[in-house]
C-alpha cells in the first residue's frame, strides 16, 4: 500500500461507511435504528462544532441552543411562508450564522468566563422573545407559543435520515479539513496561548470569529433538520439548556480538543438519551453527575484515555526492547 | 402626566427595594470570583436550593423561613466548604474550563434534584406576614421587598467589616488581589478558597430565603438569577461593595421598569439585555479595578 | 551537628512545567550575611528564589534552614520558619492601603502578637510610610512601593529576608538609599539574600555573591573580589 493511499485511508473508510449508512433505509431496518441514527448524526454535527469552539478555539460558548433553536424557527417560519423546507434548512443555517456574527460584536469583547456567561444569556433572551413574538400565523391552537412545521407531510423518515446523515458526515469532513489547514494551525496556536499567538501574527479575533460563524451555521443546519423531522417547535424546548448539555456531554465524554472525541461521545450520549428517556427527570440528573465525574476523573475523555493507554503500552514495549538489546 | 409619574413611582421604589436581593446574590458570586477567578455557574441554583429547603421546612414543620436561616446558614457554609474542597478545587487543578464545566454539571444536578423532590411546579414561601404591606408616600410596598433591602444593607455592612477588620477577611482580600504573594505572606490558599466559598454559600442561603418570600420560584429559576447577579458584578465593578450595592439596585430597577412597560416577559428580558449591554460596554464596571 | 550556615541549598534540580530550569544548584547563606545572586534575565534567579520560598519544589536535592529540612514545605508554611520574601515587582496588594499591606506581613500567628512593635520598627526605617499609611498601595511611587514591600517583609520578624529584583525600575539614587536600609536591617540581625540583575551595585553592597548562568552556578565568592574577575567584567560590565 503506497504512502498516498495510506494517507487517504481514513477518508476511504469514511466514504464507504457513508455509502453503507445511506443504503440502510433501503434494506429495511427497524424503526428504532432510524431514531437512534437520526439523533446520532444531529448530535454528532452539533458536538463536532462545539468541539471546534471549546476544544480548538478556546471559546467556551454556552449558546448552542441559540443557533439550533433559531434555525429551527427559521425553517418553521419559512414553511409557513410556503417556502420549501430544504431551502428553509439552509436558510436556518444562514440565520444562525448571521446571528452569531451579530452577537459576536458583543460577546467577543469578553474573555473566558465573561464570554461564557454572555453566551449563556443569549438562548435565554431568544426564549423570552419567542414566547411573546409570533412572527407568522395566528395563535397556536392550544394558545401556547409553539409552531407546527407546515408542508412536511411528504417528508418521510428516510428523507430526514439522509439529511441528518449528510450534515453529520459533513461535520466530520469539515473538522478534518479545518484542522489540517492553516486555519487549524492558527487555532492550535490560539488554544495554547492567546497572547503569544497574537504576537506571532495570528489573527486571533478573526480566526475565532470564523470558528464561531462556521459552528453556528452547521449547528443551525443540524437544528433545522431536527425540527423538520420533529414537526413542531416551541420556545421553551428549542432554547433549552438540554442542547448545551448534549454537546457538552458528548464532547467531554469523547474527549475535548480531540478530533475523534465528539464521534465517540455522541455514540454514548445517544444511547444515554434513549436509555434514560423513560426515567424522565432523572435523566438530566444522571447526565449531570456523569459530566462532573468524567470531568474530574477523566478530563481527557474516552479517546484521551485510549491515547494515554496506548502511550503506556508503547513505552512499555520500548523498555522491554531496550533491555533485550542489552 | 402627573398620573404617569405617579404610576412610575411604584416600580421605581419597588425595584430599588427588591434590588437588595440581587445585591446579596451578586456578593456571593463576587466573593468566589475575586478569590478563585472562577464564576460558580451553579450559584443561582444554590440560591434556589436555599429557597426549596426553606420551603420544605416551612411546609413540613411550619418553621418560619427566616428562623430557618439560623440552621440554614451554617449548613450552607459547611456545604460550601465541602463543595469547594472536593469538587471545584480538583476541577480547577485540571483547568479553568474544567471548573466551569463541573460547576455547570453541579447546576444541572441541583436543578434536577429539586425537580424530583419538589416537582417543576412553581412555589413560594408563604408566611403569616407574606401579605403585609406598608406605605411609602403613595406607593404600597409588600413587606418582603423592604426586608430584601434591609437584608442587603445588613449583609453588605457585615461582609465589609469582615473583609476589612478580620485577619481572615484581609487574607481573602489579599488573595483576590495577588494570589501568589498572599501565599508568601503565610496565607493558606486552600483555606482561603474554602472559606470564601463557604461564605458565598451562606449568602446564597440567605438570598434563597428572601427570594422565596419575594418571588415565586421553580427548579429552573436559578439561571436567571445567575445571569442578573453576573450583570450586577460587572456593572458595579469587581471588588467594590458600593458598586455591587448600586448595581443590584440598578438591576432591580430595570426589572421593575421592564415589567411595568412590557409585562412579565419584560421583567426578565430587560435585565438580560442590560447584562449583554453592560458586558459589551464596560467590562471594568463603574467602580471596579 | 552545629552549623552556622542559616540557609543551605544542596544540589537542587528544578523543573518548571517539564522544562528543566536549574541544574545542580548549591548555595549557602550564613547568619548575618548579605548574599547576592547575580545573573542575567532568564538565568534562573527567580526560579531559585521561588524554590527556596516553597512556590516550586526541586526534583532532586534539598534545602535546609537552621538545620531543618524545608524542601517539601509549601509557600505559606515558610513564613513560620522565619523566612520572608519581598517578591519581584514588589507584589503589593494594589487596592489595599499601606497599613493593610504591612499588616498582612504579620499574618502568621507568631507575628500577630508582635504586630505593633514590628510596625514601629518599620516606620523607624521608613518614616515616609507612616505618612502614607492610609494611601492605597497602587498610588505610591516605585521607590515607596519597594519600601512597603521591604517593610512588609519585616513585619513577620524574619530571620532571613529574600529580596527579588529590588532595583527593577528604580533610579540608582533610590536603589542606593534602599541598599543603605538593607545594611541597617542587617545590623538589626536579619540575614539577607538578594537576587539582582543590577550586578555592579549589588556586588559592591553584598558580602558574598553567586553568579548564575542558564540555570547553573558558575562563580561564587567574596563580592568585591568577584568584581575583579575577568569573566564578570566582560559579561556584565562590558570592559
Amino acid at each position: 500500500m503506497g504512502p498516498t493511499t495510506r494517507r487517504y485511508l481514513p477518508l476511504i473508510w469514511l466514504g464507504m461507511a457513508t455509502v453503507l449508512l445511506a443504503l440502510l433505509p433501503m434494506i429495511g431496518i427497524p424503526e428504532l435504528w432510524f431514531l437512534y441514527l437520526f439523533h446520532f448524526f444531529v448530535f454528532l454535527a452539533a458536538a463536532n462544532m462545539w468541539n471546534l469552539l471549546a476544544g480548538y478555539s478556546g471559546l467556551l460558548a454556552l449558546c448552542p441552543a441559540a443557533f439550533i433553536g433559531l434555525a429551527g424557527y427559521t425553517v418553521t417560519i419559512m414553511t409557513w411562508l410556503e417556502i420549501p423546507f430544504w431551502v428553509g434548512i439552509v436558510a436556518g443555517g444562514a440565520a444562525a450564522a448571521t446571528f452569531s456574527m451579530v452577537i459576536s460584536l458583543s460577546v467577543f469583547r469578553l474573555r473566558g468566563i465573561y464570554f461564557a456567561i454572555g453566551t449563556l444569556v443569549v438562548p435565554e433572551i431568544l426564549r423570552l422573545v419567542f414566547l411573546r413574538w409570533r412572527p407568522v400565523g395566528g395563535d397556536f391552537s392550544g394558545g401556547g407559543a409553539g409552531y407546527l412545521v407546515k408542508g412536511v407531510e411528504g417528508v418521510t423518515r428516510e428523507h430526514t435520515y439522509w439529511l441528518a446523515l449528510a450534515i453529520g458526515i459533513a461535520s466530520i469532513i469539515l473538522i478534518g479539513v479545518i484542522l489540517r489547514s492553516k486555519f487549524g494551525l492558527g487555532l492550535a496556536a490560539i488554544r495554547d496561548n492567546d497572547v503569544s499567538a497574537a504576537s506571532s501574527g495570528v489573527a486571533v479575533f478573526r480566526l475565532k470569529l470564523y470558528s464561531f460563524v462556521i459552528a453556528a451555521f452547521v449547528m443551525g443546519v443540524a437544528g433545522a433538520i431536527f425540527y423538520t423531522s420533529q414537526g413542531y417547535i416551541e420556545p421553551n424546548s428549542a432554547f433549552e439548556i438540554r442542547w448545551l448539555m448534549i454537546v457538552l456531554l458528548a464532547t467531554v465524554i469523547g474527549g475535548i480538543g480531540i478530533e475523534a472525541g465528539p464521534f465517540v461521545g455522541a455514540i454514548v450520549v445517544v444511547i444515554l438519551h434513549f436509555q434514560l428517556a423513560r426515567y424522565g427527570e432523572i435523566s438530566l440528573l444522571i447526565q449531570g453527575i456523569i459530566l462532573v465525574i468524567i470531568m474530574l476523573v477523566a478530563p481527557q475523555g474516552i479517546t484521551g484515555l485510549i491515547r494515554d493507554l496506548r502511550k503506556q503500552v508503547f513505552s512499555a514495549r520500548e523498555d522491554t526492547m531496550a533491555t533485550q538489546q542489552i | 402626566m402627573m398620573d404617569a409619574i405617579a404610576d412610575l413611582a411604584t416600580p421605581l421604589v419597588v425595584g430599588i427595594l427588591y434590588g437588595g436581593l440581587y445585591v446579596v446574590i451578586a456578593l456571593g458570586l463576587s466573593l468566589v470570583f475575586g478569590v478563585m477567578k472562577v464564576i460558580n455557574v451553579a450559584h443561582g441554583d444554590l440560591v434556589i436550593l436555599g429557597s426549596y429547603l426553606a420551603y420544605a421546612v416551612l411546609t413540613s414543620r411550619g418553621l418560619d423561613p427566616i428562623l430557618w436561616l439560623l440552621l440554614g446558614i451554617p449548613l450552607f457554609f459547611i456545604m460550601g466548604i465541602l463543595i469547594q474542597r472536593f469538587l471545584l478545587d480538583r476541577a480547577f487543578k485540571i483547568s479553568a474550563d474544567a471548573a466551569l464545566i463541573v460547576a455547570f454539571g453541579l447546576s444541572l444536578i441541583i436543578q434536577n434534584v429539586s425537580q424530583l423532590a419538589w416537582t417543576p411546579q412553581t412555589r413560594s414561601l408563604i408566611t403569616p406576614y407574606s401579605f403585609e404591606s406598608f406605605q411609602i408616600g403613595d406607593v404600597f410596598v409588600p413587606l418582603a421587598y423592604l426586608l430584601d433591602f434591609v437584608m442587603a444593607v445588613v449583609v453588605v455592612v457585615v461582609v465589609h467589616l469582615f473583609l476589612q477588620r478580620t485577619y481572615l477577611g484581609q487574607a481573602i482580600t489579599a488573595a483576590s488581589q495577588n494570589r501568589q504573594t498572599a501565599e508568601l505572606m503565610g496565607i493558606n490558599p486552600a483555606r482561603v478558597h474554602q472559606v470564601a466559598f463557604g461564605i458565598a454559600m451562606a449568602l446564597a442561603a440567605m438570598a434563597g430565603v428572601f427570594l422565596g418570600l419575594t418571588f415565586p420560584f421553580n427548579p429552573t429559576s436559578g439561571v436567571q438569577y445567575l445571569v442578573i447577579a453576573f450583570g450586577v458584578i460587572i456593572l458595579g465593578g469587581l471588588g467594590s461593595m458600593v458598586g455591587t450595592f448600586l448595581g443590584g439596585m440598578i438591576f432591580g430597577l430595570s426589572q421593575a421598569l421592564g415589567g411595568y412597560v412590557w409585562g412579565p416577559t419584560g421583567q426578565l428580558l430587560v435585565p438580560f439585555l442590560m447584562v449583554l449591554v453592560v458586558l459589551t460596554i464596560r467590562p471594568q464596571g463603574l467602580f471596579g479595578r | 551537628m552545629p552549623d552556622d550556615m542559616l540557609l543551605r541549598v544542596n544540589n537542587i534540580d528544578v523543573f518548571y512545567e517539564s522544562l528543566q530550569v536549574l541544574w545542580d544548584v548549591s548555595l549557602e547563606v550564613g547568619s548575618g550575611e548579605i548574599v547576592a545572586i547575580a545573573g542575567a534575565n532568564g538565568a534562573g534567579k527567580t526560579t531559585l528564589l521561588k524554590t527556596i520560598s516553597g512556590l516550586l519544589h526541586p526534583t532532586k536535592g534539598s534545602i535546609e534552614f537552621e538545620g531543618r529540612d524545608i524542601t517539601r514545605l509549601n509557600a505559606y508554611q515558610i513564613v513560620d520558619e522565619g523566612i520572608s520574601q519581598v517578591p519581584e515587582g514588589r507584589g503589593l496588594f494594589p487596592d489595599m492601603t499601606v497599613l493593610q499591606n504591612l499588616f498582612i506581613g504579620s499574618y502568621s500567628r507568631k507575628a500577630r502578637a508582635e504586630r505593633k512593635e514590628n510596625l514601629a520598627r518599620v516606620y523607624d526605617l521608613f518614616p515616609v510610610l507612616e505618612i502614607r499609611e492610609k494611601q492605597l498601595a497602587k498610588t505610591l511611587s516605585g521607590g515607596e512601593q519597594q519600601m512597603v514591600a521591604i517593610g512588609r517583609g519585616l513585619m513577620s520578624n524574619p530571620k532571613m529576608m529574600i529580596i527579588d529584583e529590588m532595583s527593577l525600575g528604580l533610579s540608582p539614587l533610590i536603589v542606593g538609599d534602599l541598599f543603605r536600609v538593607l545594611q541597617e536591617i542587617r545590623e538589626r540581625g536579619v540575614t539577607i539574600l538578594l537576587v539582582e540583575q543590577n550586578v555592579w551595585q549589588t556586588l559592591h553592597e553584598a558580602d558574598r555573591a553567586y553568579v548564575i548562568e542558564t540555570g547553573r552556578i558558575v562563580l561564587s565568592g567574596n563580592a568585591l573580589e568577584l568584581t575583579e574577575e575577568e569573566e564578570i567584567r566582560n559579561a556584565y560590565f562590558g570592559t
